[in-house]
């Protein structure tokens, strides 16, 4: 034994003493995590019998927590009802960090692909990764787990989202379990059946899961089962649909027998939640609408289009391939980058979900900027124009001089530090041993070394490609045409290639350049470029409401596919007369319904409590130099969310709804009058959902303050510009249609999820009628277990 | 969240926690008060189940003890007969054994009533090599024999043996056999087994949309749903073999893939419609979802994509760009400002088109520029003319059944397929076993091709083949006209000279079902063969895998001659009744157990008590060792798993019960022992062989 596994021993040895004192009041957690289980649908079917046995269609559920615990009546995902965001504030109890599916770095084009398994699964195999993407980026962000709250022989975790490490073991019995004789057997006899290799894994999870609740060693488990998701997005059929229930319910029977034969049966907690609902309705198909068409198209800018997937009518073979994260989807109708697709994409989508997107365009400036560098690059550019252009590119890059040379500061005083990071961990990990022992390997030390490993890989990736950015915005302030002598072909190229630059404001989106003017460049009477004339411009969010889809054979599905679209305003730039000097605004939004439906919701927060004011607006604009302005307009019916028609608002005097809805309330207050609605708590979700990541990323003493700013910039880097909400029964997704139902909005039906507990310490028979969120639900069940709640002030007391 | 699209196996739906009875419909009872019913829960918002136009008929067979359950569908004025007629299509035998207890009842005999047998000519084409055309309408008479039945549920393994006998006959004798030997015995066998798939699908068609019943009259859910799931099981070469007790779980999983695959192909096709320009409308053939669509052309609109790649689209949809037809789109009419444009005046339908000569439909749109159902008016007019009428159960895409500009379309990639196998098997004689590796280049083939879009799998096409041409046939609800193109191209489309018209097969269902109903009457006829097949089921009842192999095997090689089955006997119907009661009550207790620790959460305990009770009574005569073994094991899993007191001790007093009476029948047994061996010994006691 070497001297440092000795000390290693020792002080995994007295990390154990001391967990097995603190164990002693604490209690375990068994947590079934279940996909896309909607609370609508769930309490129906647990509240009507099945004729054959007299019982409910769910037995098991009932007698569980309906009879013996507590349901949480209206629980609803906080922010967007989607999984990766959804799950990660499940799992953290903490602000979200993760905002989609799938992330884009707008400088580096680097994509987090949260859902996306496999190249994870090879990322392991090949001993580079440890954990999912998603645990990556909260760990980077020094956010915990509820998990992580037990130490490594504590707990049991099953695959899922927020994956920490691969079970092998699991993953080759089941597999294993798949090729049985009579599996294979009954494969002959039905062909279509299939192996079932999903359902193979499932079952040795749970076999898994029942024995580690007979080890009193370990406190915290979960069995997480995406198959109520996956069967809600395919299919609407309420008795297909209860028949997947129906196996939860089993599932669930056997975890709560196995509990009550486990030695720890007295102090276990048993807990169900579902990361969100579902849009599923009997006999109604979700319609899909395609908004990579959209922006392909030249009145949609004619963008190459980045996505995650492939397209599903694509046909490519290539659409097998597991490990794709990046797919461009060029159009062939480019103003100005015919050809470039793969260099110059200009618009990236997070599809997923399904009833929103994200859009993320390049920068309306650098467009300008690569559209004058291309026509002065041009031999036969006019005398006059040239130099009107060129003066004009002067300018432009003035403007832009001021912010990029902080970028190049900043950023690249980060990236020196991240360079020392580099090199100490370089030293650190040096001499850590090759092969690791078994018994250091079952405390997983040797994962702890290869996660650090792993971070510093991507580090070092991460650097280069920030590098690379930031030396490409150096050359082009450098860059300075003497205005007679065409650029160098192909000095457009300069623009960086896979890269958005910054984000776009509300301006830049009204106004945004999609390519030259129809005429090119144009000059005006006084010898100077002709802004209006010399670029074609595209307003989004006008754009986007009016699309009409004329193919919606459904009576119940209306024929316009977009119901609002949502964009962080700049809190310092709202007029001065909604601001409150003692309580400054930290978070401005702006809702587009059209042109005269918009609302305004500001947020402040007085005497730390969080207040939240909603206003009926029309013509939003923002000024060239970022002044936001807008006309007033009176409540009334057709605004996005609509709440004023809604018959479940309950305010106070509903006469006065109207000044209740226009009025500072506390986010309680507006949860109390709001849950009930159609967008459910709509107005709650959009503050966490544009949450700036200066406010949720959480503060580590100790941590150099330059890779805080850092690891700052890469959330900020990841907002999208702003996001597209679908009207009810659409939605986003051209990669794999789900006619079933689909989730993401903020319609009650996909907000409204599961959180039901039971044990011991639990009150039987309780249903808690206040609304709570995803916020509430890690420190709630966290705080029951004797440990520390990530945020003490969400804890629900039930008792 | 969203899955990654590639997906290992494919979703089975549980079965463990799910009662036989599971399927039927929501009482809708209230079961605890204390649950919020502020807010309605949209999710069940369900559209009206709209009345059925299928309905059952009960006739009872001669002599009692059995019924046969006749489907009809009413349909308004179908061919030559008269309006509001109804078409007997599938009948089923259900075994009662005379009373009204469900538990010792055996569905048995499917017989598709709508199944023209071919004749002599019929079959003398079929064995000619590539040919592939239907002459006529089928077999013009009627014959006074009822048809064969499709299947025996009771005996699906008879149906397995018969086609295995059949291929081993084929590979060690005809397959070495000079080439037109070969080419002609494959074209036989390839027509036959086809017409076999293709009724078997069109008896699916007609029972995928027949009510169930829950007052026991007619088929229950879970009886219809056996039916479905055998007939299946029925198209693949061993499905016969699958136990009963994977029957629910093998339809339940069928309906989910069925179910999921009708709804993306509904919105591919929709989707790929509005990018391209044109119209989709679903096709309601039938009652139910529906699983047809038609994309119709907008005669007078205009259509551009620019910025879009239309190549995977219209590769998608199997038929060439309409836009750049000059029947329908003589000159350009490409809007320059992108989208697509409609014209609404009204009036110029007769201008529009002068080229196309085929069927047009006038129609209306409404505000926002859909399409209006046909009979309503709205304030945009619109020509449409069809293009193409798509399958969407096909798995993965739309399949195109229909191409209204190129009859022959679809025709052609049949033939191409069907003669591109025939040279391969029949003329060249290839076979899986020595040029394996041009199979496995075939399957890679196959998959690249079906991944890039082209509907490759035969099998799957001929159902949705099958299923069309009868849908159309007893449609009603259609433009006379445009079903009448239809029935024009289905018929395009028939392969097989086996094949019989839709429209004939419809007028033959009467006289098949009145020769079936003579027969059920006829002492002599449907009664004779019942019982014969009642002392078969006694002999087997209760018996191993193994045994039913040796029996089988041995009735193969005598070439059917000799079947094992109990002697005529008085006490046959008892026998028969206790037996399959022991094994109702064994099956459902096995479930109870099977649900999982403490069944009493999940099922009812005095419905659990009074079954084994009735198990402990019954199992004493049961005339199996094995059954009463079986019936001690599933109590005794159940003692283990109940929590209860007082249930465990009614299993205990089942088992002394039971084990009290093993001790008396094994007395009984030794006097008279009765066939346990796996051959020829077996012949003594119960089981005798008999000549068919
Ligand atoms: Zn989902």
């Amino acid at each position: 034994m070497t001297r440092r596994d000795a000390i290693s021993l020792m002080l995994v040895g007295a990390g154990s003493l001391f967990a097995q004192a603190s164990e002693a009041e604490s209690q375990r957690l068994v947590l079934l995590k279940v996909d896309g289980l909607g609370a609508d649908l769930l309490f129906q079917t647990m509240q009507e019998i099945n004729p054959a046995t007299g019982k409910s269609w769910c037995p098991w559920l009932t007698q569980i927590f309906s009879n013996n615990g507590v349901i949480f009546d209206n629980f609803y995902v906080r922010g967007i009802s989607l999984s990766a965001p959804s799950w990660s504030m499940l799992d953290t109890g903490r602000h979200l960090l993760i905002k989609g599916n799938v992330e884009y770095d707008r400088f580096t084009g680097r994509v987090y692909d949260y859902l996306n398994f496999f190249p994870f699964y090879l990322g392991y195999a090949r001993s580079h990764e440890v954990d999912m993407p998603s645990v990556r980026v909260l760990d980077e962000a020094g956010v915990r787990l509820l998990s992580d709250q037990f130490t490594y022989h504590q707990r049991y975790q099953s695959f899922q989202l927020f994956q920490r490490g691969v079970r092998w073991k699991t993953l080759q019995h089941g597999l294993e379990r798949r090729f049985s004789t009579s599996k294979l057997l009954s494969l002959i006899e039905d062909p279509q059946g299939g192996l079932g290799l999903e359902e193979g894994l499932a079952k040795q999870t749970e076999e898994e899961l029942l024995r580690g609740l007979r080890n009193p060693d370990i406190f915290y488990l979960d069995l997480y089962t995406g198959d109520i998701d996956h069967a809600g997005h395919s299919i609407n059929d309420p008795q297909i649909l209860r028949l997947e229930l129906q196996k939860l319910d089993s599932l669930a029977g056997k975890i709560w027998t196995a509990i009550q034969a486990s030695p720890l049966a007295s102090r276990t907690t048993f807990v169900m939640v579902s990361d969100h609902g579902m849009n599923n309705v009997p006999g109604i198909y979700s319609q899909t609408f395609s908004i990579p068409d959209l922006l392909n198209s030249p009145a949609g800018g004619a963008h190459h289009v980045v996505t995650n997937r492939h397209q599903l009518s694509d046909y490519k073979i290539a659409g097998l391939d597991p490990l794709v994260s990046r797919v461009v989807n060029p159009s062939t109708a480019s103003l100005y980058l015919q050809g470039q697709a793969n260099d110059y994409p200009t618009a990236w989508l997070d599809l997923d979900g399904n009833e929103r997107a994200a859009v993320c365009l390049r920068n309306s400036d650098l467009n300008r900027i690569q559209i004058l560098l291309q026509q002065l690059s041009r031999t036969d550019l006019a005398a006059p124009l040239r130099s009107a252009a060129t003066a004009y590119f002067r300018e432009l890059l003035d403007s832009k001089q001021h912010s990029w040379s902080e970028t190049i500061r900043e950023l690249g005083a980060e990236l020196d530090e991240l360079g020392r990071a580099i090199t100490s961990r370089q030293a650190e990990l040096k001499d850590q041993p090759k092969h690791w022992p078994e018994r250091l390997r079952r405390q997983g030390l040797d994962k702890g070394v290869r996660r650090k490993q792993s971070e510093m890989n991507s580090w070092i990736e991460e650097r280069r490609r920030y590098q690379e950015y930031l030396d490409h915005l150096a050359a082009l302030l450098e860059l300075r045409p003497d205005g007679i002598t065409p650029l160098r072909v192909g000095t457009e190229h300069i623009v960086p290639p896979r890269s958005l630059g910054d984000h776009n404001c509300v301006f830049d989106i009204q106004n945004y350049v999609a390519g030259p003017g129809p005429a090119g460049l144009v000059i005006d009477e006084r010898g100077r470029l002709d802004e209006t004339k010399s670029f074609y411009y595209v307003d989004y969010f006008p754009l986007l409401a009016a699309q009409t889809v004329r193919n919606v054979p459904q009576r119940e599905v209306s024929s316009a596919p977009i119901d609002f679209m949502l964009m962080a305003l700049p809190p310092g730039r709202i007029p001065a007369n909604f601001a409150d000097r003692s309580s400054p605004l930290t978070q401005a939004i702006w809702l587009y319904g059209d042109d005269e439906h918009q609302l305004v919701e500001l947020v402040r927060y007085d005497a730390g409590e969080m207040q939240i004011r909603v206003l009926p607006i029309a013509r939003l604009r923002q000024s060239k130099d970022g002044r936001v302005s807008w006309n007033d307009q009176a409540w009334g019916p057709g605004f996005p969310l609509r709440l004023f028609e809604d018959p479940n608002l309950a305010v106070p005097d509903a006469a006065g709804r109207a000044s209740w809805l226009s009025a500072w309330h506390s986010e309680r207050e507006w949860f109390q009058a709001i849950h009930h609605c159609r967008y459910s708590n709509g107005v709650i979700g959009v503050t966490e959902h544009l949450l700036p990541p200066s406010q949720s990323l959480p503060q580590r003493p100790g941590i150099n303050p330059l890779l805080q700013r850092l690891e700052l910039r890469r959330r900020q880097l990841v907002q999208a510009d702003f996001h597209i909400f679908a009207t009810d029964h659409w939605n986003f997704n051209v990669r794999n249609f789900n006619p079933g139902g689909n989730h993401g909005s903020f319609f009650r039906i996909s907000t409204h999820s599961v959180w039901m507990m039971a044990g011991p310490s639990i009150p039987r028979g309780r249903h808690i009628r206040e609304p709570h969120d995803s916020l509430n639900f890690a420190s709630t069940i966290l705080a029951g277990a004797g440990k520390q709640p990530p945020m003490p002030d969400r804890v629900v007391d039930f008792k | 969240m969203n899955r990654h699209p590639v997906k290992i196996g494919i979703m089975m739906p549980g079965f463990a926690s799910s009662v036989m009875a599971g399927f039927l419909l929501i009482s809708g009872l209230a079961f605890s008060a204390d649950f919020p019913t502020r807010t309605p829960a949209s999710w069940r918002q369900a559209t009206p189940h709209t009345a059925s136009s299928y309905h059952w008929a009960i006739t009872p067979i001669a002599g009692g003890g059995a019924e046969l359950l006749t489907l009809f569908g009413r349909f308004d004025g179908l061919g030559q007969l008269p309006a509001a007629d109804n078409v007997p299509l599938v009948a089923v035998l259900r075994d009662t054994l005379s009373d009204p207890n469900p538990d010792n009842d055996r569905l048995r005999y499917v017989y598709l009533l709508t199944l023209n047998r071919p004749n002599l000519g019929q079959r003398v084409l079929s064995a000619v090599p590539f040919f592939y055309w239907r002459i006529g309408d089928g077999n013009l008479s009627t014959s006074k024999n009822p048809p064969k039945p499709l299947l025996d549920m009771s005996d699906p393994r008879r149906h397995v043996w018969t086609r295995l006998g059949h291929d081993l006959v084929q590979w060690t004798t005809l397959d070495p056999m000079m080439m037109p030997v070969r080419a002609s015995s494959h074209a036989y066998r390839t027509n036959l087994i086809d017409h076999e798939r293709l009724h078997i699908e069109e008896a699916l068609s007609f029972l995928r949309q027949a009510p169930a019943d829950s007052t026991g009259k007619a088929l229950t859910r879970p009886e219809l749903d056996s039916v479905i799931a055998r007939l299946t099981l029925a198209k693949n070469l061993l499905g016969g073999l699958m136990n009963d007790g994977h029957l629910l779980r093998v339809a339940r999983a069928r309906e989910v893939q069925r179910t999921a695959t009708i709804g993306r192909n509904w919105e591919l096709l929709r989707t790929s419609a509005e990018r391209a320009g044109l119209i989709f409308e679903p096709l309601h053939l039938g009652d139910g979802a529906s699983q047809y669509a038609v994309l119709w052309f907008p005669a007078n609109g205009s259509f551009s994509a620019p910025g879009i790649s239309l190549k995977t689209t219209w590769k998608l949809l199997h038929i060439s760009n309409p836009w750049r037809d000059t029947r329908l789109n003589p000159v350009s009419r490409d809007a320059s400002a992108g989208g697509m444009g409609m014209a609404s005046g009204d009036g110029h339908a007769q201008q529009v088109l002068p080229e196309w000569k085929g069927y047009r439909q006038e129609r209306y749109l409404d505000a926002s520029g859909r399409l209006l159902p046909r009979g309503q008016t709205g304030p945009a007019k619109v020509t449409l003319v069809p293009l193409a009428v798509y399958s969407l159960t096909y798995p993965r895409m739309p399949l195109l059944l229909v191409d209204f500009r190129s009859a022959m379309h679809t025709k052609w990639r049949e033939i191409f397929q069907r003669t591109r196998d025939d040279a391969i098997t029949g003329v060249l004689g290839l076979s899986h076993f020595s040029n394996w590796y041009y199979y496995a280049g075939d399957a890679l083939y196959q998959f690249i091709r079906s991944r890039r879009g082209t509907a490759m799998d035969q099998d799957n096409r001929l159902d949705c083949y099958s299923e069309f041409r009868v849908a159309v046939a007893l449609n009603r609800s259609l433009d006379p006209d445009f079903r009448q193109e239809l029935q024009h191209s289905i018929q395009m489309l028939a392969l097989n000279p086996l094949e019989a018209s839709p429209e004939r097969e419809v007028a033959m269902a009467r006289a098949n079902y009145q020769a079936l109903e003579n027969a059920a009457g006829n002492p002599d006829r449907l009664p004779v063969r019942l019982e014969k097949d009642r002392r078969k089921e006694l002999a087997a009842f209760g018996e191993s895998r193994r045994w039913r192999l040796a029996q089988n095997t041995l009735h193969y090689m005598t070439l059917g001659a000799f079947t094992a089955r109990v002697p005529r006997n008085d006490e046959n119907d008892a026998m028969l009744d206790r037996d399959r009661r022991t094994e109702s009550l064994i099956r459902y207790l096995r479930e109870v157990a099977d649900s999982g620790v403490d069944p009493e959460v999940s099922f009812d305990a005095v419905q659990i008590r009074n079954s084994m009770d009735e198990l402990a009574s019954l199992v004493d005569n049961v005339s199996s060792k094995r059954m009463h073994n079986r019936a001690v094991a599933v109590v005794e899993k159940l003692q283990s798993e109940f929590q209860n007191e007082a249930l465990r001790a009614n299993c205990a007093r089942a088992l002394l019960a039971m084990n009290a009476g093993a001790t008396e029948a094994a007395a009984v047994n030794d006097k008279a022992p009765k066939a346990r061996a796996l051959v020829p010994p077996a012949i003594s006691g119960k089981v005798a062989f008999e000549a068919q």
